[in-house]
């Protein structure tokens, strides 16, 4: 139930025009962000989304040159064959189109690093390099399967005045990305991952967005996802 | 035959880099998302074009499939409009009107289409017959054409914030007509 219904049949308007594709630009653009933060928004355009594709049904399959296949099976064949979520323009709305599932794991330890590396035995043995496309921001990850840390290094970016970064892991069978912490002031840190997070690190991607101290109020990112990487193997 | 529960596995077979999965998403997919590229584009070459990307694109990001609460035909076609529409907006803006009326039939569904689309279909087209028919064709033009405010504008010959207006009425009215 809701005590306001008018900005709720607004959204919903807006949302069907989104999914018509009837937006302008800047309009568009304005609800991306708005998807970023709006899980209510999101079942709204998937809701439309879903009624809307059934339009769809009635467009005849067209078959496809038969050399559109094999370039496709070529630019897959091509190594590195798998290179996910690494790219700029990144929209937590393309991510999030729909519903959000609950999900509740603990959020993870995150503690000071000085400036000591651990032992040889411990070596890291998956690496992500979150950046942006500018080069604002750009945070080196490593983890170690041994002992189950991530090492965070922040060579470049500093979140903006009273905000703070948060790092999240997208791994295989969660709807939600699910926080590591927020991150420390200090540029070196150690995410002790937990239990329940360890087998899905390696392959997952890690994010980072921007959110009010504390970190994100809810389930997910609140803030904008700055970048993304995925953990491969060294 | 291919289910929606076939498609969705061969999506997620996709995202852990699955190539044998992706090429048969694309046999099972490839003709459904280059007619819906055609239809809204109107040429071969670029709707061909268009395809590939889309097809990458679904390489590259089905991992992004798992939590966007889509259905995997919804999901596959929301990608192929819009990488579709954008394309269309993009020879728009450079000038290159080809001046479009969409001349392809509507056929029915293909049987393929038919065995994907899932049960809860098949209403919207209902609430779209109690439309008045130049109205649910603005909103068949905008949803299959690509066609902005501005097309619809002209195609009905009205002012464009008569046209907006029209087309939230007509929102408004689907959205009751469907949660009846």
């Amino acid at each position: 139930m809701t005590v306001n219904p008018t900005p709720d049949k607004d959204d919903d308007m807006l949302a069907a025009e989104y999914a018509l594709h009837l937006l302008s630009p800047a309009e568009r653009a304005a609800f991306d962000d708005r998807l970023d933060v709006d899980g209510a928004l999101r079942a709204r355009l998937a809701d439309w989304s879903e009624r809307f594709a059934e339009l769809a049904d009635d467009i005849a399959a067209v078959d496809v040159p038969v050399t559109l296949r094999a370039r496709l099976e070529k630019a897959v064949a091509a190594p590195p064959a798998f290179a996910p979520a690494r790219q700029s323009g990144f929209s937590l709305a393309r991510f999030f189109g729909g519903a959000v599932l609950a999900l509740s794991i603990g959020v993870a330890v995150v503690t000071l690093l000085p400036d000591v590396r651990l032992p040889g035995a411990l070596a890291p043995d998956f690496f992500a390099e979150l950046a942006t496309p500018e080069g604002t921001l750009l945070i080196a990850a490593a983890y170690s399967e041994a002992s189950g840390e991530l090492q965070i290094e922040r060579s470049a970016g500093t979140p903006p005045p009273g905000r703070v970064f948060e790092l999240w892991v997208i791994a295989e069978g969660n709807p939600v990305p699910v926080s590591l912490g927020v991150l420390p002031e200090a540029a070196n840190a150690v995410v002790q991952v937990p239990e329940a997070l360890r087998t899905v690190l390696p392959g997952a991607v890690l994010a980072i967005s921007d959110e009010p101290p504390g970190g994100s109020p809810m389930e997910g990112p609140s803030g904008t996802v700055l970048a993304t990487a995925a953990l491969t193997e060294a | 035959m291919t289910t929606p529960e076939d498609i969705e596995a061969l999506i997620l077979a996709t995202a852990s880099g699955d190539r044998g999965a992706f090429l048969s998403l694309y046999d099972a997919t490839g003709a459904k998302l280059f007619g819906i590229c055609l239809r809204v584009l109107n040429d071969r070459a670029e709707a061909e074009d268009v395809l590939q990307d889309v097809f990458l694109k679904v390489w590259r990001n089905a991992e992004r499939y798992k939590v966007n609460g889509f259905s995997p035909m919804t999901w596959l076609i929301t990608v192929a409009r819009n990488s579709a529409i954008d394309r269309l907006r993009a020879r728009k803006a450079r000038g290159e009107s080809l001046d479009v009326v969409a001349d392809l039939p509507d056929g029915g569904p293909s049987p393929e289409a038919a065995a994907i689309a899932g049960s809860e279909r098949a209403r919207l087209v209902g609430c779209l017959g109690e439309l008045k028919p130049d109205r649910a064709g603005a909103v068949r033009g905008a949803y299959l054409d690509g066609q902005t405010y501005q097309d619809l504008a002209k195609r009905y010959d009205v002012p464009l914030n008569t046209m907006r207006t029209w087309l939230r009425r007509s929102l408004q009215t689907l959205k009751e007509c469907l949660s009846r």
